[in-house]
C-alpha cells in the first residue's frame, strides 16, 4: 500500500477543519475566558467577548437565545449530559420513569439510556421501519405516559431525515422533554431548536475542530438539567472546565461558515449521489440504498451489496476511506446495529452494507473514480461470492440450513 | 503587559501550537482521519494516539491513560470511580463540590481513613497560594489504610506515579492547549461519559488528536526544561531580593513549604485598589483577600489557620511562566513596593 | 486492517475460484458459515487416485475469509484425503500471518476442507 492519503469520503465520521475556520480561531490561541492576558491582537476581541461571539454565532444558527447555548467537549459529551442531566435533574417528573430512544441511535445516546435503566428507569428503546423512520402512530402512543425522548435528527449512518417538526408537536402535546442529536444536521438542512428542549452540536462534523460542540438547553420553555461533572460551575452550572476560547471561536466560525455553504454543499452533494445512483445502484443487479430516498439527505448515502461482504468491498477500494457496516469492520465485531434496526429479519444487508460520504472537499474526478471501482470490485466480488452464485441460479437462500460457527 | 497569572492559565507553548496545526493541516490533505476507520489514514491516526499515549505513560511512569476534556472531567472520574472521597476545603472546586466528598482538615487525616479504605484527593501544589504536599508522606498514610492517592497536579510541573493511584494533568497549565487533560492511573477507570468505544471504554467521544498532540508536545518541552525548575528559584530568589520579607505570606505560615513558581504577596490596602493599580501597569496578576470570596480563597482558609495579622489580609499571587523574565520581576517589585509605600 | 502481504495476494488475485458440480462422483462440495455472520465458505476438490486432483473455492466474507479459502486451495492440491485433512487451521492463520481477530476464518477454512472431504466419502458409501 502507498503512502498516498486515501481519497476521502468518510465526512460522516468527521470532517477536516476548514482552513478559514483555522484562521478565526489564530489570534485566540493565548486566550483564556477570565484571564486577560494577551491583550493584543487583531480583532481587539479578549477572550470573553470572543466566546460570547461564538456563543452567539451557534445560538443564530439554530434559532436559540445565546443564553442558551453552552459548550460542551463535542456532541458524546452533550448527549451524555442532555439525557443524563435531564433525567437526573430537577426537571424530571417525579411521577414518570419511562424515558425513550430508537435502536438506530448512536452508542453514546444508548450506552447512556442503559445506565439510566440501571438507575431505575423504564427504559424504551423503540423499533424504526425498515426505511430508518420512525413510526410516528406507534411513537405517539408511546409518548402517553413518557418524560423524556431522545433522537437522532439525521442518521450518521444513512443520512435519513426524521420529521422533527412532527415528533416535536407531538412531545409538546403530551408534556414530554424532547432532545434531538443534531450532529449530522446542523449545516445541512436548517434547524430550529425552538422545536426542540435539547439539541446536541458537534464541531468536527461541521469543518470545525475537534474537541468542541455544544448543547441547547432551552429557556422557553425552561429546561434544567443537572451536570456531568463537579466543578467550578462554568457555563451557568451546567458545565464545568475551563472553555477552551480558541475552540469555542473555531466552533463559532465552523457555524457560521457551513450556513453559507449550506445550500452549494448539498447540491453538490445531491448531483454527486445522483451519479451513484445512476451509475451503480440503477446499473448493477441488486444493489440497494438503505434508508428512504424521499427523506434522507444527499451528503450520506448507504448502500447494500448483497452477497458481497462489506469490508471485502472496502479492502479491494483502499485507495478510498470508506465505512461499513460489517461486523468485521467494527472493534466489536458487532455488525451495523443501525441496519440491525431497520432489517431486523435480514442481518446479513448490515455485513454488505458500504458508506459513501460527500463533502465540501470532494472532486467531481474522485466520484467518477469511485464509480468506476464500485463498478468493477462489486462484479468481480461478486463472481467469488458462492450466495451470488446461488442466487443466480435461483435457489432461495433463506431455505438454506446454515451451519453457523 | 507582564504576564504573572500562569497557574490560571499559561501561554500557549510555539512547539505545541506548531504541533497541533500541523495535525489540523495533515487531517486536511488525508493523511488523517478519524480513528475508527479502517482506512490507512485512520490507521495512521490511531497509532499516532497510540504513540502520544505511550510518551505520557513514560514521562508519568503511570499504567492507564486517559485522555478528557478538562481537568473537571478528570476530577470527576475520579470520583465517580470511587466510593468514598475524603478531601479538604484546600482543594480546588472541582474537587470540593461533590456530593460524594468527606471534608477534613488536613492533619485530621489518619482519623478519617481508620474509618474505612477511601481515595484521598488532594491537589499537589495549591493553585493560590503555592503550598506543597508531601505526596510521599501521604501515600504511605494512604496505603497503611487500604486507600489510594488521587492528586490534582495540575499546578505541579513534574509528575510522577510514584506516589499516587491517581493523577489529573492540565494542560493549559502547562503551556498545552485548553480542551484537554489526561487522567493517568493504576487501574481502569468506570466512564462518566458513555458511547463508542475511545479511550478503551473509558471515555468516549471522538478523540481530539490535535488537541493530545499539543498535549503531549507541551509536556516534553516541560521536561526538557526540567519543569523549569532552576529559572523559577531564579526569579524567587529575585523577588525576595527586592520586596521585604514582611509583605510575604510564607513568613506567616513557616510551618508550610512553598513551591517557587507561585507566590502570594499580602498587604493592607484592598483586592480591588490591587487589581486597579496592576492593571493600570499593565501587570497581570491575581488579588484576593482573607476576608472575603473571590480568586483567592486559599487566603481565607489559610488565615483560618494561621491568623495573619490585620493589616495583612489581602493578597497578591503572582505565578511564573516559561516566559517570565527578570526584568519582569524587577518591574514588578518596583512597582508593588511603589503601591505599598504609597498610604 | 493492516493484512500481510500474503493476505493482499491471495486477496487481490485469488487463486482456483469457482464450483465443481457437487452431483459428480469424483467430486466433494461443502458450504460452511451463514451469511448472518457475515463469512461463508464453498470448498470443492476434484479427486482422482485417492489425490485432490482440483480444488476450487467462493467466498462472501471479509479479506481473511477469501484469502484463507485461496490459500488453501493451492495447499491442498496434489495431496491425499488424509493430509489434506490434517491441515490445521493454526498452519493457515501463520502461513497468512492472519491477526488474532481473524483467526476464525482460518478455522472456518479448515472446516470447508474437511466437510469437502466428507461430502466426498459420503458419495463413495
Amino acid at each position: 500500500m502507498t503512502n498516498k492519503p486515501s481519497v476521502y469520503f468518510d465526512y460522516a465520521a468527521t470532517t477536516p477543519c476548514d482552513a478559514s475556520v483555522l484562521k478565526a480561531m489564530e489570534p485566540y490561541w493565548n486566550e483564556c475566558f477570565g484571564n486577560p492576558h494577551s491583550r493584543s491582537h487583531a480583532y481587539g476581541w479578549d477572550a470573553e467577548s470572543a466566546v460570547e461571539r461564538a456563543r452567539t454565532q451557534v445560538a443564530w444558527a439554530i434559532n436559540a437565545q445565546s443564553d442558551e447555548v453552552i459548550f460542551t467537549s463535542g456532541a458524546t459529551e452533550a448527549n451524555n449530559l442532555a439525557i443524563k442531566g435531564f433525567v437526573l435533574g430537577p426537571n424530571m417528573p417525579k411521577n414518570k420513569k419511562k424515558i425513550l430512544t430508537f435502536a438506530t441511535e448512536h452508542k453514546c445516546v444508548i450506552e447512556s439510556f442503559r445506565f439510566l435503566k440501571s438507575m431505575g428507569f423504564e427504559v424504551k428503546i423503540l423499533p424504526v421501519l425498515s426505511n430508518g423512520l420512525v413510526d410516528l402512530d406507534m411513537l405517539e402512543n408511546e409518548l402517553d405516559d413518557a418524560a423524556f425522548l431522545s433522537i437522532m435528527y439525521i442518521n450518521n449512518e444513512t443520512g435519513v431525515v426524521q420529521d422533527i417538526g412532527a415528533i416535536s408537536k407531538m412531545c409538546r402535546a403530551k408534556g414530554v422533554c424532547l432532545h434531538v442529536d443534531a450532529a449530522q444536521a446542523v449545516g445541512k438542512i436548517p434547524v430550529n431548536a425552538r422545536d426542540v428542549d435539547l439539541l446536541s452540536i458537534s464541531g468536527h462534523k461541521l469543518y470545525g475542530p475537534k474537541g468542541i460542540g455544544a448543547l441547547f438547553v432551552s429557556k422557553s420553555p425552561r429546561v434544567r438539567i443537572a451536570s456531568l461533572f463537579s466543578g467550578g460551575g462554568q457555563e451557568r452550572g451546567m458545565r464545568s472546565g475551563t472553555l477552551p476560547t480558541v475552540l469555542c471561536v473555531g466552533l463559532g466560525a465552523a457555524v457560521e461558515l457551513t450556513l453559507e455553504r449550506m445550500k452549494e454543499d448539498f447540491e453538490r452533494a445531491q448531483h454527486f449521489q445522483q451519479q451513484v445512483i445512476d451509475q451503480v445502484i440503477n446499473k448493477l443487479p441488486e444493489v440497494y440504498i438503505n434508508g428512504a430516498i424521499d427523506s434522507k439527505i444527499p451528503h450520506i448515502l448507504n448502500i447494500s451489496v448483497p452477497y458481497v461482504e462489506g469490508e471485502s468491498l472496502i479492502m479491494r477500494m483502499h485507495e478510498f476511506a470508506l465505512s461499513s457496516g460489517s461486523a468485521c469492520t467494527s472493534k466489536s465485531l458487532e455488525p451495523s446495529h443501525v441496519i440491525r434496526a431497520m432489517h431486523p429479519d435480514n442481518e446479513d444487508l448490515a455485513h454488505s452494507s458500504l458508506r459513501v460520504c460527500f463533502g465540501r472537499q470532494t472532486k467531481a474526478e474522485d466520484v467518477d473514480a469511485l464509480i468506476r471501482a464500485l463498478q468493477k470490485h462489486i462484479e468481480e466480488l461478486r463472481s467469488l461470492s458462492p450466495l451470488w452464485s446461488m442466487v443466480q441460479k435461483g435457489i432461495d437462500l433463506k431455505t438454506i440450513n446454515w451451519q453457523a460457527h | 503587559m507582564i504576564y504573572l497569572d500562569s497557574a490560571a492559565t499559561c501561554a500557549l507553548d510555539e512547539r505545541s501550537k506548531n504541533k497541533m496545526l500541523e495535525v489540523w493541516n495533515q487531517w486536511a490533505c488525508g493523511k488523517f482521519a478519524n480513528i475508527g476507520g479502517v482506512y490507512k489514514s485512520a490507521e495512521r491516526s490511531a497509532r499516532y494516539l497510540n504513540e502520544l499515549r505511550g510518551a505520557l505513560k513514560d514521562i508519568t511512569v503511570g499504567e492507564y491513560v486517559v485522555f478528557t476534556s478538562s481537568s473537571s472531567e478528570a476530577n470527576s472520574m475520579v470520583f465517580n470511580h470511587a466510593n468514598k472521597i475524603i478531601t479538604t476545603c484546600w482543594e480546588h472546586p472541582s474537587l470540593t463540590k461533590h456530593p460524594k466528598a468527606t471534608f477534613v482538615q488536613f492533619d485530621k487525616l489518619k482519623d478519617e481513613l481508620k474509618n474505612g479504605p477511601a481515595v484521598v484527593s488532594l491537589v499537589g501544589i495549591h493553585h493560590e497560594i503555592g503550598s506543597v504536599r508531601d505526596i510521599r508522606v501521604i501515600y504511605d498514610l494512604c496505603k497503611q489504610y487500604h486507600s489510594k492517592l488521587h492528586i490534582d497536579a495540575s499546578q505541579m510541573k513534574s509528575f510522577d506515579m510514584q506516589y499516587a493511584d491517581f493523577m489529573t494533568i492540565s494542560s493549559h497549565k502547562i503551556g498545552g492547549p485548553i480542551g484537554v487533560a489526561a487522567l493517568v492511573t493504576k487501574e481502569p477507570m468506570k466512564a462518566i461519559i458513555f458511547g463508542g468505544m475511545q479511550e478503551d471504554g473509558m471515555r468516549a467521544g471522538t478523540n481530539a488528536l490535535p488537541l493530545i498532540a499539543g498535549f503531549v508536545e507541551a509536556l516534553q518541552v516541560l521536561k526538557e526544561n526540567a519543569g523549569y525548575a532552576e529559572q523559577f528559584k531564579l526569579l524567587n530568589a529575585l523577588l525576595r531580593k527586592n520586596i521585604d520579607e514582611r509583605y510575604f505570606l510564607e513568613t506567616y505560615a513557616k510551618d508550610i513549604v512553598f513551591c517557587n513558581h507561585i507566590v502570594c504577596l499580602v498587604t493592607k490596602f484592598p483586592a480591588s485598589e490591587i487589581a486597579a493599580f496592576m492593571d493600570m501597569h499593565d501587570i497581570a496578576v491575581a488579588v484576593g483577600s482573607a476576608c472575603t470570596s473571590g480568586a483567592l480563597d486559599g487566603m481565607k482558609i489559610l488565615n483560618s489557620i494561621h491568623q495573619l495579622p490585620d493589616e495583612l489580609k489581602n493578597g497578591v499571587r503572582l505565578s511564573f511562566g516559561p516566559n517570565t523574565t527578570e526584568e519582569e520581576i524587577i518591574i514588578f517589585s518596583q512597582k508593588f513596593n511603589q503601591f505599598v509605600s504609597r498610604k | 486492517m493492516a493484512y500481510s502481504k500474503e493476505v493482499l495476494e491471495h486477496f487481490n488475485n485469488p487463486k482456483n475460484v469457482g464450483e465443481m458440480d457437487e452431483n459428480a462422483q469424483d467430486t466433494g462440495v461443502s458450504i460452511v458459515g451463514a451469511p448472518a455472520c457475515g463469512d461463508v465458505l464453498q470448498f470443492s476438490v476434484k479427486i482422482e487416485d485417492d489425490r485432490i486432483k482440483d480444488a476450487k473455492f467462493k467466498a462472501f466474507g471479509c479479506g481473511s475469509a477469501i484469502a484463507s479459502s485461496s490459500y488453501l486451495t493451492q495447499k491442498v492440491i496434489g495431496k491425499t484425503l488424509e493430509e489434506a485433512a490434517q491441515i490445521s487451521n493454526k498452519s493457515i492463520a501463520q502461513a497468512l500471518a492472519l491477526p488474532p481477530i481473524k483467526w476464525h476464518c482460518s478455522v472456518l477454512a479448515q472446516e470447508a476442507i474437511k466437510g469437502a472431504i466428507e461430502n466426498y466419502k459420503k458419495k463413495q458409501a
